[in-house]
């Protein structure tokens, strides 16, 4: 699979996201209601549904998981096309960082 | 119990005893808090207020801050707020605070709403913007900020008992959910009743042109209750906490969309239902 580049992250430069684990922000709490998460910025009671597709890369952001593992699992789990699999879940996730919901890493995250 | 320096109320179920030197604090208290009033209880809540005059205050009351500044350190029970004209320090873990501030109308009031708003998480409950009555032995829920209509609601309904026409508190107890009356007024300038009761049925307002009600999924009820949930601090924990239980509410209770009128015409759809 090719890699992502991924333009306009508040990271100042171009990343390979793919290489990348991602982790919840802090501050939001979720729920899964009706097959779709409800995500909630509790910092501004900001309120995000998302999607099927969406909620299954969601539930699947761990800190661990690096971003092309989610994007096989998407491609095999909803029948989907490496490519189109790798383009939703990192444009999802592209989205979700910069609303702060998420934050990139390039190694596991490190319990504290 | 009650003295000239020392006043007990018990709003939500929870007594707190305020203690102060000034007299002049605790007769103005009194009237305030009239329906709230308690006799013979073990205060679960302690609160000392120190009056001092505008000049002795780090925060004046005109320093246009707009939003209370409030902390809690989950590891010590700390919990500190200053806003409008005071600050004020509150032991969670005792049920003991402080405050010092300069007699004004928003002061002792915004220090229990902040006391109240940390302590009720572990009843389990929470205080909500919303007005809330009894109709028919049926408690309305009805959430909104500032002119969304909540005052409007609790001055036109005919043969209502007034929880609160703006600050509501409800606990989470066992299945059921439970609203209580709160001293907490808006534009209405009255106290609610001190009673309690299940609650009936939550109502979002929106001000249309006819009256009609729409029934809401859980995640819609949950989209439109947590903006109006009220709490002063940024507490990851706690926020979690509260997500959790506007969760279960929103399960436990019906949720509609009121579009209305102000009219007392209105309830003619709030009660088809």
């Amino acid at each position: 699979m090719n890699s992502t580049f991924c333009q306009n992250l508040p990271y100042g430069g171009v990343l390979m996201l793919n290489e990348y684990v991602v982790k919840n922000n802090e501050r939001l709490s979720y729920r899964i209601i009706d097959g779709e998460a409800v995500v909630v910025n509790l910092t501004d009671s900001v309120f995000h549904t998302l999607n099927p597709v969406a909620t299954f890369i969601w539930q699947h952001i761990d800190g661990h998981t690096m971003v092309k593992d989610i994007v096989s699992r998407i491609s095999s789990d909803f029948d989907i096309d490496p490519f189109t699999a790798e383009k939703d879940c990192v444009e999802f996730i592209s989205e979700l960082v910069r609303k702060n919901l998420l934050s990139l890493s390039p190694t596991p995250v490190t319990e504290s | 119990m009650n003295t000239s320096n020392s006043l007990l109320l018990e709003i939500g179920g929870i007594s707190v005893l305020i203690i102060s030197e000034s007299a002049e604090l605790i007769a103005q208290s009194r009237e305030r808090y009239t329906n709230f009033i308690a006799e013979n209880l073990n205060p679960r809540i302690a609160i000392e207020v120190e009056v001092v005059s505008d000049k002795d205050m780090t925060i004046r009351a005109d320093t246009g801050i707009v939003a209370p500044d409030g902390t809690f350190d989950r590891s010590t029970g700390i919990a500190t707020i200053s806003w409008h004209g005071f600050t004020g320090v509150f032991d969670v873990n005792k049920g003991t605070g402080k405050m010092r501030y300069t007699i004004h109308p928003m002061g002792l009031n915004s220090f229990l709403r902040f006391i109240y708003s940390l302590i009720l998480l572990d009843e389990p409950g929470f205080l909500v913007h919303a007005s809330s009555l009894i109709k028919n032995s049926r408690a309305y829920i009805f959430p909104g900020k500032s002119g969304a209509g909540k005052t409007t609601i609790s001055q036109i309904t005919p043969d209502r008992r007034i929880l609160s026409d703006d600050l509501t508190l409800i606990k989470i107890i066992d299945n059921d959910c439970i609203v209580f009356g709160t001293p907490f007024w808006g534009s209405l300038a009255v106290g609610g009743e001190n009673i309690s009761t299940s609650v009936t049925g939550i109502y979002f307002l929106i001000k249309d042109r006819q009256n009609y009600t729409k029934k809401i999924t859980v995640k819609q009820a949950l989209e439109r209750l947590l903006p109006n949930i009220v709490f002063f601090v940024k507490e990851n924990a706690s926020a979690r906490q509260l997500f959790e239980l506007c969760y279960t509410f929103v399960n436990r209770v019906p949720a509609y969309e009121l579009h209305f009128l102000p009219e007392p015409s209105l309830w003619g759809c709030i009660d088809a239902e």
